[in-house]
């Protein structure tokens, strides 16, 4: 098992900002959650925020140790930048990166953001097995370079970090 | 609305090939079709219901029962535009099986079998305790598929909700605490086996059992694990003759 997040280069920022269309599933919980004792797990989507039922079932399977909740996505922009975040192994998983750069819109002081998982849909091509994007999403991952945002792919924390547009 | 019970077997017997087809593009997509294509063959419309069948969903090959009948169910219903619905299975289905089944399930099996491996008294024993082991595993796996098909079925669109269930929140509970206890076991076992003194043996079995209990009880990162075991391991090995 290697451990690359004791290079310097590579070094886990926290919040650790994940993308991942699936939001929730073993990959995040245990690959990310559970072997970087990550607390609270924050899940950013006003999708599933607006929906009761799913929210209830998505509160019910984050593992209590991950103090997992879900947010809208002004609500987290507003509490990092409160500062809330601070000192704590935080990690938000978001949708999309439309998500992402509305939160850094909103004054979120996002350094690195991870692709995590963004799938095959209609008019997404394939960057890497496990990142599929689109026209749109290529547009909006320069936009957070441009407002300095380091992006970079990664599904597991024991795997090298992919940078993204270098 | 029910399911036959003979169709809920096919679909449960073909729901085994479900990795099979599975591919970065639609995942498990043709996996489902390929389980409902008996049925879907035979269909007036199937034309429309194909690229429904086999768009993009993924999730635990268990828990992708309650997928599988609750897409039939839609299907049979007429319903084309499963997109977003499907993509909102694939978490909590996917997180469910993972934490339960991977991450518990068969850990504990695991454990359990080398324990029963390591106390067998013969090769003879080992192979039918090898088995059962086996067998153990797959039963319940076996009957979850089943009554996923047949829930899916049974509640459709809100599939999800057979979630909600008390017990997928107590069995994670359970198997957490039998698996520390059995990993702790197998762990304390092996140290002791290693030792010809008698107190040495039990403090070693003490020490092995408390630290693996405590270390997955407190689902404790192996990262700090490993450096503390090896440690454990040199310390055992200068003080023992």
């Amino acid at each position: 098992m290697s451990l690359p997040w004791f290079r310097r280069e590579n070094r886990l920022v926290f919040p650790v900002v994940r993308v991942d269309d699936r939001l929730l599933h073993g990959q995040v919980v245990v690959g990310w959650g559970q072997t970087l004792g990550v607390a609270p797990l924050l899940l950013v989507s006003d999708r599933v925020a607006k929906d009761d039922e799913l929210s209830l079932t998505f509160r019910r399977l984050i593992p209590e140790e991950l103090r997992g909740d879900i947010v809208p996505v002004t609500d987290a922009a507003e509490r990092w930048v409160r500062g809330e975040f601070k000192n704590a192994r935080v990690m938000l998983v978001i949708e999309t990166p439309v998500d992402a750069l509305k939160m850094v819109r909103l004054g979120a002081p996002m350094k690195v953001l991870t692709l995590g998982g963004l799938h095959f849909r209609e008019g997404r091509e394939e960057f890497l097995p496990y990142v599929f994007l689109s026209d749109w999403d290529r547009t909006t991952l320069q936009e957070l370079r441009a407002l300095g945002v380091r992006i970079q792919c990664q599904d597991l924390p024991t795997s090298k970090p992919i940078p993204y547009g270098e | 609305m029910v399911l036959s019970e003979r169709e809920t077997c096919r679909l449960t017997r073909r729901l085994l090939l479900l990795q099979v087809l599975l591919n970065y593009r639609s995942m498990q997509g043709e996996g489902y079709l390929y389980a409902l294509w008996p049925w879907l063959r035979r269909s007036e419309s199937r034309a429309l219901h194909v690229q429904a069948a086999a768009g993009f969903l993924n999730a635990h090959p268990v828990m992708a029962s309650l997928a599988l009948g609750a897409l039939r169910r839609r299907i049979e219903n007429g319903d084309t535009e499963l997109t977003s619905w499907k993509d909102s299975l694939c978490g909590p289905l996917g997180m469910v099986g993972d934490a339960l089944i991977w991450d518990l399930w068969k850990p504990l099996i695991f454990a359990l079998g080398a324990l029963v491996l390591l106390l067998a008294p013969s090769p003879a024993a080992w192979v039918i305790l090898a088995a059962a082991c086996v067998l153990v595993y797959n039963a319940p796996l076996a009957w979850a598929r089943h009554w996923g098909v047949r829930e899916g079925y049974r509640l459709g669109t809100a599939v999800l909700s057979a979630l909600n269930r008390p017990l997928f929140s107590a069995l994670p509970k359970h198997l957490g605490r039998v698996g520390a206890v059995a990993a702790g076991l197998l762990v304390g076992i092996s140290l002791m086996a290693g030792s010809r003194m008698q107190l040495m043996g039990a403090a070693q079995f003490i020490v092995g059992f408390g630290l693996t209990w405590f270390a997955l009880r407190r689902r404790i990162p192996l990262l700090y694990i490993l450096p503390v075991a090896m440690a454990a391991a040199l310390a055992v090995s200068l003080v023992s003759p």
